[in-house]
């Protein structure tokens, strides 16, 4: 099924995009994640830190998804003071 | 409360006299005198807020410096909260400053906290700041998420019940708090800034601006809007697990 992605910090700069569709073989944001990680390997490293949300509602990686939905793929919270 | 002092800011119709005596009127208690919080409580006094307290626990390093505006060479070594509430007091005399040495824990969070109007992330950790989620929560307190690294910093003002808590964006969170987390030396006085503007509207009774997030080196500014996650253990099902 086809995702809609939208992409904010640094992952606009890695794919060069604000948004974009993906293809997905899978049900939940843990796909949508690994096959934007295959595609743009700068974002393996930190794949399981991802902030993820599907329709504007932060979730997590677990969550099931639908065609038509759209999930927002943001950078970790950070944590230095 | 010496009007004039403030007449410049009283001028900006979003806070006018009326949100400069609102303002005069409230406790914040920053936890955390770094980076982050240092420079809030250096704007929050200078703004006019009512009541300050700032708990750290630390003693000055010299590696404290690049970051922070308030404190000197021969300050290294003096308690950081102490040094704070020296030169607070000294840049507006009409503010209650008070610097209080301890490390927060789950023991005595909810004391420190209980007469806050508005909570401030001056941590370096998230340990802490799931603390502060949770007692903010629990407590029905307004806080102010604010962290950085490198060159991006974040910011969310989160009110209880009304707006996404720490929990409902961040499930999967690398805790690093072990590591040195490298910071531009001015990244945390800008987010302090943005901190301190997302505290004043919360206040004011304003309306917030979601999940913020800087670059300063890109110069690139997102906001984000984040909705409540009904499902979240901590706002959503009220589960205090850190309490």
């Amino acid at each position: 099924m086809k995702i809609k992605i939208r992409l904010f910090g640094r992952y606009r700069g890695i794919t060069r995009k604000k948004e974009l569709e993906l293809v997905i073989n899978g049900d939940t944001i843990w796909h949508v994640v690994n096959v934007l990680a295959k595609q743009h390997p700068a974002i393996e490293k930190d794949k399981k830190f991802i902030m993820v949300s599907k329709n504007n509602i932060y979730t997590t990686f677990d969550e099931k998804i639908e065609e038509g939905d759209t999930v927002t793929i943001s950078p970790p919270v950070v944590s230095g003071g | 409360m010496n009007l004039n002092r403030y007449r410049r800011q009283i001028l900006v119709k979003e806070l006018g006299e009326k949100g400069q005596y609102t303002l005069s009127e409230k406790h914040v208690v920053v936890i955390g005198g770094g980076g982050l919080g240092s420079n809030s409580a250096d704007i929050l006094v200078r703004t006019g807020i009512g009541s300050i307290d700032i708990i750290d626990n630390d003693l000055l390093d010299l590696t404290n410096l690049h970051r922070t505006s308030l404190f000197n060479e021969e300050d290294i070594g003096k308690s950081k909260c102490q040094i704070l509430e020296e030169k607070l007091q000294q840049v507006n005399s009409e503010v209650v400053v008070r610097g209080i040495k301890k490390r927060i824990t789950k023991e005595n969070i909810e004391s420190a906290v209980k007469h806050a109007d508005i909570i401030l992330d001056g941590t370096d950790n998230m340990e802490t700041r799931f603390l502060i989620n949770e007692v903010a929560v629990k407590s029905n307190i307004p806080w102010i998420y604010a962290g950085v690294h490198t060159t991006v910093g974040m910011v969310m003002g989160i009110i209880p019940r009304q707006t996404p808590c720490l929990k409902c964006i961040s499930h999967s969170i690398a805790n690093n708090k072990t590591d040195e987390i490298p910071v531009m030396g001015n990244l945390p006085v800008t987010i302090a800034s943005i901190q301190c503007t997302e505290a004043a509207k919360i206040l004011l009774g304003k309306q917030l601006s979601g999940l913020i997030m800087y670059d300063i080196w890109k110069q690139r500014f997102e906001q984000i809007n984040v909705k409540k996650n009904p499902e979240c253990t901590c706002c959503g099902k009220e589960r205090f697990e850190l309490l």
